[in-house]
């Protein structure tokens, strides 16, 4: 291989006739769309089709990893790249972990499956030792048992990645769980495993991950970890998590409460760090290679739910499981986290869907509605819905599997409360205070997600625009920042950057990281250009599949209906709002008034 | 002797100590190559780490029959000499901490020998959970 740090190698499977084959990574790709999302990006385009039924044999699962993933520069990640049942668009979905750098060690940089197995079916792969097994006695396990299981079966160190029963049912919005308790959790790619009748990959390798200049490399490492040890974000990250997000949130007005009716929530102290740190933090927790221990595990300490293991819940599963269902024990919402941890659902759209269903029995008169334990703030019910949307059980269950843009298609005069993007349910960043935020929903390429411009924080004053900083409410200048943090993290994910790193490492510092592992010389500015690239190729990837500017706008919560609370009380982001924002950014794009990219 | 002692308190499972010790001493990344072993326990909420235990008495050295393996009082741990090594497999079925590896690469014994003094992964512990301890 010409370049480093790569294995040169990718590992495609057929699970229509249990077959595999080996082949090289081609150069182009690799000079071209560096890893990660790049690859994604093309393989995506190679492999499936614009009318590629997400949920049938032709759809394909592509683990991506990067060329940094399973060295030692701090915080890198791999990816789930298919064609999303949830939404229908490109999905390209992240996970932490080590089952990534297992791939690796295994001597492939990609892991692409196809097909479809008669029956349920679990793969091993130990380096070039491919073998498909008979999954009978994994059929409807948890995540954690599934695991357990393979383990001692093959050994413990395989590294798995699994679907829960979610997935097996075919949950829209079922994850991928790689051990330990790292997810690739957004749009669905769990369903897609179970489509293929693919419970479990088990991984194992023992190659040598080879950087070009190992002396410059570990240098570049070294002042890596100096940025992120010089970052106060980053020791927020190590001392607390995400959960610190909360009182932020909070304060704001962006933390989504009752089916983001409103922007705060009256229990949110209830939410913060300490309460979860009293409940069952006992030790951080890292991915691999990583200095920054954001996860804090342990096991609930006592009451009900004694025993139960946890990582940190996470601030997008307080947000959504917690405020937007109106629950505020930390016990509660760690129960119900860990249930969807194991069932294999993501928690974001859970909570959304969960949610959403609260408030159409409150305005509904359907008949499956029609139950008054269907209330904000009653846990037990939520239990007992995540259960039943894992096992599609009931009429209530079954239609919430499906998300909330179909469930809303269901249910008369339900678009008024159904808050999603391209049908992917939002996350606990609602932008009725932040235009910005609404418009790296609007058009985020796998639907309403905050992980690929996340512009609050020059909205609401903790960070300047280029020298300045800018008004929270107007709409001037979102779309330049949200096209930068877009072309960054994109390109970035090429690599595959952790989210929270980048608080922290600079993009000199990326750059040194991958020129040393792989002996590339990448310019300095590249980043932007990788970017805006990929970004392009998303957006006709969507384009085939039918997706245009209709779609890139916000759910009628966020457009007609004024924020009650907060800082941003009164505020809402109108129809013109969103046309003047798209209009900009689609021109700074070199995209047509339709959202088509102009040139090749 | 000195030897790498762990504060599992303070391991996070990252795997940082693997993978530098790895690439120190076979010149890429993969902590399945380490010498030194980590097992994660209950999902991660508790992980276990091996070092080699640089034995006072190491039995590696007295199974060893090309006299390889040697205790160095001077140096403070148990070295290895490549160049002898036969990879019989004595001090690999003897060592009681399963420590002792044959690489596959090399078809040498593989042990930690505290990176001849650097012990990278002492260094490179972003929590501090390593250090070396003189016996």
């Amino acid at each position: 291989m010409k370049w480093k740090s790569y294995m040169g190698k990718m590992l495609i499977i057929d699970l229509s006739n249990k077959s595999y084959e080996i082949k090289d990574t081609p150069l182009d790709l690799i000079e071209n769309y560096i890893g990660g999302k790049g690859f994604g990006v093309k393989l995506y385009q190679k492999y499936i089709n614009k009318d590629t039924d997400p949920l049938s044999p032709e759809n394909v699962l592509f683990f991506l990893t990067g060329p940094l993933t399973g060295t030692i520069a701090p915080a890198f990640r791999s990816c789930v790249v298919t064609r999303s049942p949830l939404t229908g668009t490109w999905l390209d979905s992240y996970f932490g972990g080590h089952f990534g750098q297992e791939i690796k060690y295994a001597g492939y940089d990609a892991v692409i499956i196809k097909g479809k197995s008669e029956t349920l079916t679990y793969i091993t792969i130990e380096n070039n030792n491919i073998e498909f097994h008979e999954a009978d006695e994994l059929k409807h396990k948890m995540i954690s048992k599934t695991t357990e299981i393979l383990k001692d079966d093959h050994g413990a160190e395989f590294r798995v990645a699994c679907i829960g029963p979610a997935g097996e049912n075919l949950v829209k919005y079922a994850l991928v769980s790689c051990e330990p308790m790292r997810q690739a959790g957004r749009g669905g790619a769990g369903a897609v495993m179970g489509s293929k009748n693919l419970k479990a990959l088990a991984i194992k390798g023992d190659k040598l991950v080879k950087t070009a200049d190992s002396v410059e490399f570990l240098k570049a490492v070294n002042q890596a970890y100096q940025e992120l040890n010089n970052s106060p974000s980053i020791e927020t990250f190590n001392k607390v998590g995400t959960p610190s997000s909360i009182p932020f949130a909070q304060n704001v007005g962006m933390l989504p409460t009752e089916n983001y009716k409103y922007g705060q929530f009256d229990h949110s102290e209830q939410l913060e760090s300490q309460q979860q740190s009293n409940a069952f933090w006992q030790r951080d927790i890292a991915c691999s290679g990583c200095p920054i221990a954001c996860g804090k595990i342990g096991e609930i300490y006592s009451g009900k739910f004694k025993g139960t293991i946890s990582d940190t819940i996470e601030y997008e599963t307080l947000g959504l499981i917690g405020s937007n269902l109106g629950i505020s024990d930390i016990n509660y919402i760690t129960k119900i986290a860990n249930l969807c941890d194991e069932l294999g659902l993501d928690t974001i759209s859970t909570g959304g869907s969960i949610g959403f269903a609260i408030e159409a029995a409150k305005n509904s008169n359907l008949s499956f509605l029609n139950n008054s334990d269907l209330e904000f703030g009653n846990a037990e019910t939520v239990i007992e819905l995540v259960k039943n949307i894992a096992a599609r059980k009931n009429k209530l269950g079954d239609l919430l599997a499906e998300g909330v843009k179909r469930a809303a298609e269901y249910i008369p005069e339900s678009n008024k409360y159904s808050v999603h993007v391209k049908g992917l349910e939002t996350p606990a960043w609602p932008p009725r205070g932040a235009p910005g935020m609404g418009l790296a929903l609007m058009t985020a390429d796998r639907g309403g997600c905050h992980q690929r411009a996340f512009p609050v924080s020059y909205e609401t004053g903790s960070e300047k625009w280029q020298g300045e900083y800018l008004e929270r409410l107007s709409t001037d200048k979102k779309a330049e920042v949200v096209i930068y943090q877009q072309n960054k993290l994109a390109a970035l994910d090429t690599l595959i950057k952790c989210d929270f790193a980048t608080y922290g490492i600079s993009e000199e510092t990326y750059r040194l990281l991958l020129n040393t592992a792989t002996g590339m010389n990448i310019p300095k500015g590249y980043w932007q250009k990788l970017g805006a690239k990929i970004w392009n190729e998303t957006r006709r990837i969507n384009l085939k599949h039918g997706f245009d500017r209709r779609d890139d706008y916000l759910p009628t919560r966020f457009v007609e209906e004024p924020l009650p609370d907060g800082p941003a009380q009164g505020h809402r982001i109108t129809q013109s709002d969103m046309d003047k924002m798209l209009d900009e950014y689609y021109k700074l794009r070199g995209w047509n008034k339709e959202g088509i990219p102009q040139k090749k | 002797m000195k030897k790498i002692i762990v504060n599992p308190e303070l391991c996070t499972g990252c795997e940082t100590c693997a993978l530098i010790c790895s690439n120190y001493n076979l010149g890429g990344f993969n902590p399945h190559r380490a010498c030194l072993t980590i097992e994660h326990f209950q999902q991660g909420v508790f992980n276990s780490l091996g070092f080699c235990q640089q034995c006072e008495n190491a039995v590696c050295s007295k199974v060893c029959p090309t006299n390889a393996l040697k205790i160095d009082q001077e140096k403070g741990y148990v070295t290895l000499d490549k160049e002898k090594c036969i990879a019989c497999g004595n001090c690999v079925e003897q060592c009681p901490f399963d420590m002792i590896t044959i690489d596959p690469d090399t078809n040498k014994a593989f042990k930690c020998q505290l990176c001849d003094g650097e012990t990278y992964c002492v260094q490179y512990c972003p929590y501090g959970a390593l250090e070396v301890h003189t016996k």
